[in-house]
């Protein structure tokens, strides 16, 4: 295997045991599978906040993690973009200090042209001083993303980024997620339980199953339009 | 006159001073008994609720055990610089931080507890360190309950009486707080003198309460 990451490891979360392999190049990669299928925890490892028992995780030039080796880098230090299923945006800051947050130690004239470009990027101009509990649902996604983007990451790690919004609002983020992920070329990895979003957005779909990764490959391979269009939550 | 300006400044000093001790000791402890799974953890949080549930006469001579001069730390003190804290304006500080403490633990834990972790996690996936993210997330999201734990902790000091009677004494000009004096007045019969300070302190207290709930509102 030489792809850009590599991620091949057993971990334990409670009673709930993970074991789980995937690899890919600066892809967009959907973890597919049902709720409690182990997509959420895989994304807990890679950026850190898990500890893994066995394994390794590899993103390009940089191990993260190998239990041969006995490394396990800091969340600090993994440089994820990570965007949870629920956008978690600090509530004591406003739009514009919970996108900067990750660059806040950088200069002023850094941070603003950042911010600006983020800004313009996901459509949020003119929210820079709103707080974020007056924000829809859309909105508060992209000050995430943002957020998430703003200390340049070498990866992406979203968590059903487009759970509870409407199908509109679902297919319009898709696209910029797309768009950032080919202008930024890092691998990208979201999980979702949903089979029309991971065709429509995925250049690789991974299938797991009680923590265990079942099968992975194209996403027309692994989930076959016609096989799932009458399973899924939603239409696009 | 001058024992009573004496009792009032000696009253808010060791309020002051034993609250920043407090507020740092007890917001450090609350943030431990939140976020830490370790052995003991209960019987430390019990330990540290103690002063809370012990009369405060108890409190008092477990802390003359401690820091007397035959104490377990009273004795080390001694030792090394021939003084002891026993019946001096520090005895006064070291009863205060004591029979404070509880509040604040409880009401710090309490907030980190209600905090949402994940906020937290996020700060570190963005490139923060823990202690970064105990300064830039944790603190200032469980501020309202901090403030609310200091002005209690405050309060708590500037009323606290038994503990204080046992280590420090109640020695005019020396060690005796506001509610000292207003024990000796009442003792003595002083009348006019117990109401007027019973009415700075109740005043001063509402203050104290009020500023809180302003400050809460604001964060």
């Amino acid at each position: 295997m030489n792809e850009f990451l590599r991620v091949a490891i057993q971990a334990k979360v409670g009673s709930f045991e993970l074991n789980a392999e995937l690899a890919g190049d600066k892809e967009i990669i959907a973890l597919f599978g049902p709720s409690g299928s182990g997509k959420s925890s895989i994304l807990n490892c890679i950026t850190g906040l898990q500890r893994i028992e066995k394994g390794e995780i590899v993103v390009g030039e940089k191990l993260f993690a190998s239990s041969d080796r006995k490394i396990c880098l800091a969340p600090q230090i993994r440089k994820c973009g990570y965007l949870p299923q629920n956008p978690s945006l600090f509530p004591h800051l406003n739009v514009a200090q919970n996108i900067c947050f990750a660059i806040n130690q950088e200069n002023q004239i850094t941070q603003q042209s950042r911010l600006r470009e983020l800004l313009s990027i996901f459509h949020l101009e003119g929210f820079e001083r709103s707080r974020v509990n007056e924000l829809s649902g859309g909105q508060a996604k992209r000050v995430a993303l943002a957020r998430a983007l703003a200390a340049k990451p070498d990866i992406l790690l979203l968590d059903e980024p487009f759970s509870a919004l409407d199908e509109d609002l679902r297919e319009e983020l898709a696209l910029e997620i797309k768009n950032i992920q080919r202008q930024l070329a890092i691998p990208l990895i979201l999980v979702t339980h949903s089979g029309q979003e991971a065709l429509f957005i995925a250049d690789k779909v991974v299938v797991l199953k009680g923590g265990q990764t079942i099968k992975q490959g194209s996403p027309e391979e692994m989930l076959g339009k016609k096989e799932h269009s009458g399973k899924t939550q939603y239409s696009w | 006159m001058s024992d009573v300006v004496f009792s009032i400044q000696l009253s808010m000093m060791v309020a002051f001073v034993s609250t920043v001790f407090v507020a740092i000791l007890g917001t450090a402890l609350g943030y431990i008994l939140a976020r830490f799974e370790f052995p003991g953890r209960n019987f430390v949080d019990a330990l540290l609720a103690l002063p809370l549930i012990l009369p405060p006469t108890v409190v008092g001579f477990y802390l003359l055990g401690f820091f007397g001069k035959q104490g377990f730390v009273g004795q080390q003190i001694y030792a090394i610089t021939g003084w002891s804290p026993v019946f001096t304006w520090q005895a006064c500080i070291i009863s205060a931080i004591v029979i404070s403490l509880p509040l604040m633990v409880k009401t710090s834990k309490a907030a980190f507890e209600s905090l949402d972790t994940k906020l937290e996690e996020v700060s570190l996936t963005l490139g923060k360190t823990r202690a970064q993210t105990i300064f830039q997330v944790t603190l200032p999201l469980a501020a309202r309950g901090l403030i609310a734990g200091i002005a209690l902790s405050f309060a708590r000091a500037l009323g606290e009486f038994g503990a204080t009677l046992m280590i420090a004494g109640n020695i005019p000009g020396k060690t005796q707080t506001l509610p000292l004096l207003i024990f000796q007045a009442t003792q003595t019969g002083e009348t006019q003198l117990v109401l007027s300070l019973v009415l700075v302190l109740s005043i001063f207290s509402l203050l104290v309460a009020m500023l809180s709930n302003e400050w809460k509102a604001r964060w």
